[in-house]
């Protein structure tokens, strides 16, 4: 901002001694302009709006009284990732006709990564439901799940697993199923915060995990061509529309 | 919400008493636990000023309705308010987020209109009403992040670093903003370029 000499904004800022501002105003063009606009905008100041009804008082005083016990943040967290665990506990047996693990990696491998995922997910529900900005632990902990379930692929690509486009649709397909309910599950709960994007996106990679994790643990392929463009991406984009979904949602409540 | 409030509607419970001198952070704690009476003088506390700040920030029209949407806010989410904080700047990021809902829904032109209209409603109260149109039609005009900033440095004493912890931005962020927002204003009001 080319602005000229601003102290005096300062001054006020940190509520200095008049004296002090009347000092630098006298040899300071710059500021007695800035000054005059704060003192203009002090024409508002004088007829203040009436005072809010006794009727919202009332109905905020009777929410409490209906509800003494406030819920603490790490419920929603808990519930959020709870529905993402739950629905890949289900998709796993749903889809395990031929077998609950289909990932041809050696265990180790299929558990760290599969640890990875589960931490993720832990990191992307704190950083969507506890208060205050944690968003910045969100990508780090993504970008970590991702390259772990890269580094855990097997490299294989099963002849019965068909030709490479309707195998990876099968798969994005599947994902994108898995992650609705804990998505609206995720989405209910963070309608009780103020919309924020890196809320909305941690919530969603968190919704997202749930079909991950079933494709990592059911899913025969494990070529970096395969997990990449059906297993990563449709997760990114899970996360996109659910933060547009938020966007477009109604808010309960304004607080962070 | 909207409809007209009798006399008798307008009961504000009392809160002289010891629980008035208390400071805020001991009477969140109470209110956090489900304390009615704390609650009752945060709001005598706090009405007003967040239902001015909600006046001059989304317009007079959506203020009620607002600071019902705020305090109603601040009872649910209560849970997520974390000890020792300051009670004021987090109250007003939620008038402030609230605020910018409501603009962002109803749109910016309906909402220039509607502070046109405020201005021309305002009781004659000062000096020079025509005065008051412009410096209230300035304000309106600035983009919403930077008339946010404004309304609370100006009229509700926070300094740049509790509006920073208020809007979840950075000290540096919105000093750049009241700079900048001041500067237009200083153009508006005063014919300089903006």
């Amino acid at each position: 901002v080319s602005a000229g000499c601003t102290a005096v904004l300062d001054l006020l800022d940190r509520r200095a001694p008049e004296a002090e501002v009347e000092l630098h105003l006298r040899g300071c063009a710059d500021c007695r302009r800035w000054y005059e606009t704060h003192r203009a905008l002090g024409s508002l100041a004088a007829p203040a709006p009436p005072g809010p009804a006794a009727a919202i008082h009332e109905r905020a005083r009777a929410e409490l009284i209906a509800h003494p016990r406030a819920t603490p943040w790490w419920r929603d967290a808990l519930f959020a990732a709870g529905a993402a665990l739950a629905v890949a506990a289900v998709g796993v047996l749903m889809v395990g006709g031929h077998g609950l693990v289909l990932n041809s990696a050696p265990a180790v491998a299929i558990a760290l990564a599969a640890a990875a995922l589960l931490a993720a997910l832990a990191v992307t529900a704190y950083a969507a439901f506890a208060p205050g900005p944690h968003a910045l632990w969100t990508a780090p902990a993504a970008a970590a799940a991702a390259a772990a379930l890269l580094a855990a692929g097997s490299g294989a690509y099963p002849d019965w697993c068909g030709p490479y486009w309707e195998a990876g649709l099968r798969c994005a397909r599947s994902e994108l199923v898995f992650s609705i309910l804990p998505a609206a599950v995720a989405l209910a709960l963070l309608r009780r915060f103020a919309f924020s994007a890196p809320r909305a996106l941690a919530a969603g990679l968190g919704a997202g995990i749930a079909g991950l994790l079933v494709l990592h643990l059911h899913c025969a392929i494990g070529t970096a061509s395969h997990i990449g463009p059906f297993h990563l991406l449709p997760w990114l984009v899970v996360a996109v529309l659910f933060t547009a979904a938020r966007r477009l949602t109604p808010t309960l409540s304004f607080a962070r | 919400l909207s409809r007209k409030h009798s006399a008798t509607e307008r009961r504000i419970y009392p809160v002289e008493g010891p629980d008035e001198q208390q400071p805020d952070e001991m009477l969140m704690d109470r209110f956090c636990e489900g304390d009615v009476r704390a609650f009752d003088v945060l709001f005598a506390r706090y009405a007003r000023p967040v239902h001015e700040f909600l006046s001059r920030f989304a317009g007079r029209g959506a203020a009620d309705d607002l600071t019902q949407t705020t305090f109603l806010s601040m009872v649910r989410a209560r849970g997520r308010f974390r000890r020792g904080d300051a009670v004021k700047p987090w109250l007003f990021a939620i008038a402030a987020n609230a605020g910018r809902d409501h603009l962002r829904r109803r749109g910016r032109d309906d909402r220039a209109r509607g502070a046109e209209r405020d201005a021309r409603s305002a009781p004659a109260a000062v000096p020079d009403p025509s005065a008051e149109l412009d410096v209230r039609a300035a304000l309106a005009r600035l983009p919403d992040p930077e008339r946010a900033v404004i309304v609370l440095h100006r009229f509700h004493d926070l300094t740049f670093e509790e509006i920073a912890a208020a809007l979840g931005k950075s000290a540096v962020a919105v000093r750049v903003r009241a700079f900048r927002a001041y500067r237009r204003l200083r153009a508006w009001l005063g014919g300089d370029r903006p």
